[in-house]
């Protein structure tokens, strides 16, 4: 079991998502950057859809109420296990009543912002419409379907004998970059009503930098940046969206829709940034900026293997030593 | 007439102006070390240098991969010269494809040396470290 | 944004999108519902989801060829019947106005009518549910008078409670829980449209109808 400690805001509990509900109006939900949490439950030896806690504001600190072995992905945020400092993308032991504390995340080698909380055998909250994920609108799924605060208990799996510890994972962030002019980008592939923007709008959409301001969050990045005109005025009705489509609404500063996201929208779109992109925009931080770099179909299913092998790769990997017998 | 101890702030400044990461100076009556550990130069005691009596050990590659003196998110090494160490601390680490293995200290001790640069690409047992052990203290 | 022509496109590699031409209508949904049921079927699709006479198709994995989807799409819909679905109705009780309806006087000031006549034109009809959508159990219904349409608000309201009956536009619906919205809320009623626990979850599906009943009218 886990205690928090004390969580400084909107600390969820979350898996990679929860589907087969859009016919319910239930969206995915999810971590953010599913990469961090996957990458942490192979470490584990969990299986990758495991729930973790995922943690976008710091400070953050839990007690392990009993030995654990867990690890940190996603950003580094300078961990400490009662005193001593903690690996990120490592797999470390904690005995019982040891205090594991997060903070803010320096910008270093890897610019990201979420970390998450990784347990042997996962955080062991009910499953909810077939997913651990944290449903915040309507309020189920993860722990009690809210964030988390100061006293919350998590039950975590039973000790998991097959997870070893003292070795870790290059971050993905460093094995996989994508940049446009030495900052952060997606790939995105044009959304429906791309054509009725004006041509000065595609080249602001590709050429120019979108900040994420302050106003994001796991519902929506608004973005600022050069106005986005359409050639005419568009009512659209509702129909539904997923994760990483681009809205504009009146104002012409689009608004990615991301992990929380409403399942339908009905605002134009001028592109949806591919799946196999989506973990960076959840490590991009507030007041950072990123590009959009167009792709082709066929560039994104190829996006997708690339983050299939790093997965399989890494699980290959992680196996190989632990049954070598080389974990400590 | 002076010791090197006379001298400390000039060596200070010159260890930090240059990115020097140790000054030894030795002398029939005194040795001075100064070790500089980015944030600060502080000056080790004769007395702190290991006894000569126990044999320097040589760390090596537990595997083939490539030797990191810090972990890829970190700007610094995880383990300066003239540090102490203890026991199964971290002194490098080993990268195979996505996989990070550590190089921990076999004892406790002083770093001493690092022997290959951050980025080589190493063999199964590689010399990478040399560890004075603290006299009397086993792993 | 109607079209005289289906039209499909890509939402990212996660989903495909069609969309239905001409104006919004129930027989379309009809149709769109019975597209649903056949693309739940099409190999790689996870979910078809119908929409304001539109239909979503989320993949489990992307197709090597979507151009080959969305003809099947597009074939589909010139040969595909209306489904007659018939569900069920339920009667929503809905205190109007006061402090169950916030925004009632906004509706009154746009649209020129009483209380009195908003509330007899908004509880008339018999909607039909065209789908499901925005949040959990949030019913998207199709049949208002558009004499009481209403533009959204300006600024969209941070939390809007859970049973707020709202006119956004042309479209009236009911929120299945708390959340921001940009819509004008004119009453309220204690229906609970999802419950995780219960099976299935929502309470209503496409095809069932809702009327409102004023239970009171608060001034």
């Amino acid at each position: 079991m886990i205690r928090v400690l004390s969580a400084a805001a909107l600390a969820t509990v979350q898996d990679l998502g929860r589907t087969g509900g859009l016919n319910l109006g239930v969206g995915t939900s999810g971590a953010m950057d599913p990469l961090a949490l996957a990458g942490g439950n192979i470490l584990l030896r969990n299986e990758e859809n495991a729930a973790a806690i995922e943690i976008p504001v710091f400070p953050f600190k839990v007690r392990f109420e009993r030995s654990t072995v867990f690890a940190v992905t996603g950003a580094d945020c300078a961990g400490r296990l009662d005193e001593a400092p903690v690996l990120p993308w490592w797999v470390h032991r904690a005995e019982a009543g040891q205090v594991l504390s997060l903070s803010l995340p320096k910008q270093t080698t890897w610019r990201a912002t979420r970390a998450y909380l990784c347990i042997a055998d996962g955080i062991d909250v009910p499953a909810v419409l077939g997913s651990r994920s944290t449903q915040l609108r309507g309020s189920f799924g993860g722990h009690e379907g809210r964030p988390l605060r100061d006293g919350d208990e998590l039950p975590t799996g039973r000790s998991n004998d097959r997870a070893a510890s003292g070795f870790g994972l290059v971050p993905p962030g460093l094995a996989l970059p994508l940049e446009a002019d030495g900052m952060p980008a997606v790939r995105v592939l044009p959304a429906a009503e791309y054509d009725c923007f004006s041509n000065s709008s595609h080249d602001a959409l590709w050429s120019t930098a979108w900040k994420i301001t302050a106003q994001s969050d796991r519902y929506g990045y608004r973005l600022a940046g050069r106005e986005l005109n359409p050639l005419r005025p568009l009512e659209l009705r509702s129909h539904g969206i997923v994760p990483g489509v681009i809205q504009v609404p009146h104002g012409g500063q689009p608004i990615i829709q991301m992990r929380d996201a409403q399942p339908s929208g009905g605002y134009p779109k001028i592109g949806t940034v591919i799946e196999a992109d989506l973990w960076r925009l959840g490590q991009a931080p507030i007041g950072s900026s990123v590009r959009f770099i167009r792709c082709s179909w066929d560039e994104a299913l190829d996006a997708s293997a690339d983050i299939r092998r790093w997965l399989a790769n890494a699980r290959r990997l992680v196996e190989l030593h632990c049954r070598e017998g080389r974990g400590r | 007439m002076s010791t090197p101890l006379d001298h400390v702030e000039q060596l200070s400044a010159w260890l930090k102006d240059a990115d020097l990461g140790l000054l030894e100076l030795r002398g029939p009556n005194a040795t001075l070390r100064l070790v500089n550990d980015g944030a600060s130069v502080r000056v080790l005691d004769g007395e702190e240098i290991a006894s000569v009596d126990e044999p320097s050990i040589t760390v090596r590659a537990p595997s083939p991969g490539i030797f990191l003196d810090r972990h890829p998110l970190h700007e610094r090494a995880i383990a300066l010269v003239a540090a102490d160490v203890r026991a199964g601390d971290p002194l490098g680490f080993l990268q195979i494809g996505p996989l990070l293995l550590a190089v921990p200290a076999p004892r406790a001790g002083t770093l001493t040396d690092v022997l290959v640069a951050h980025g080589t690409i190493v063999g199964y047992g590689t010399p990478l470290f040399a560890l004075q052990p603290i006299e009397g203290e086993t792993s | 944004m109607t079209t005289d022509r289906p039209r499909t496109s890509l939402l990212g590699t996660t989903a495909l999108l069609f969309e239905a031409p001409g104006e919004t209508s129930l027989e379309t949904q009809r149709r769109i519902w019975a597209m649903a049921h056949e693309a739940a079927g099409f190999p790689g699709v996870r979910e078809a989801v119908p929409g304001m006479n539109n239909l979503m198709l989320a993949f489990v994995e992307p197709p090597r060829r979507p151009e080959e989807i969305e003809q099947r799409l597009i074939e589909l819909w010139n040969v595909v019947a209306p489904l007659p679905i018939a569900g069920r109705c339920i009667d929503l009780p809905v205190v109007y106005g006061g402090e169950a309806g916030p925004h009632m006087s906004d509706v009154v000031e746009y649209t020129g009518m009483s209380v009195d006549e908003i509330v007899e034109r908004h509880s008339a009809p018999t909607y039909t549910v065209f789908a499901l959508g925005s949040h959990p159990g949030y019913c998207y219904l199709g049949g208002m008078d558009v004499r009481i349409a209403t533009p959204r608000r300006k600024v969209p309201v941070l939390k809007i409670p859970r049973g707020a009956v709202s006119i956004g536009g042309s479209q009236t619906g009911v929120s299945a829980s708390d959340g921001p919205s940009g819509w004008n809320t004119i009453g309220s009623t204690e229906v609970a449209f999802f419950d995780v626990n219960r099976s299935p979850p929502a309470l209503l599906q496409p095809g069932d109808s809702v009327r409102f009943k004023a239970a009171r009218v608060l001034r």
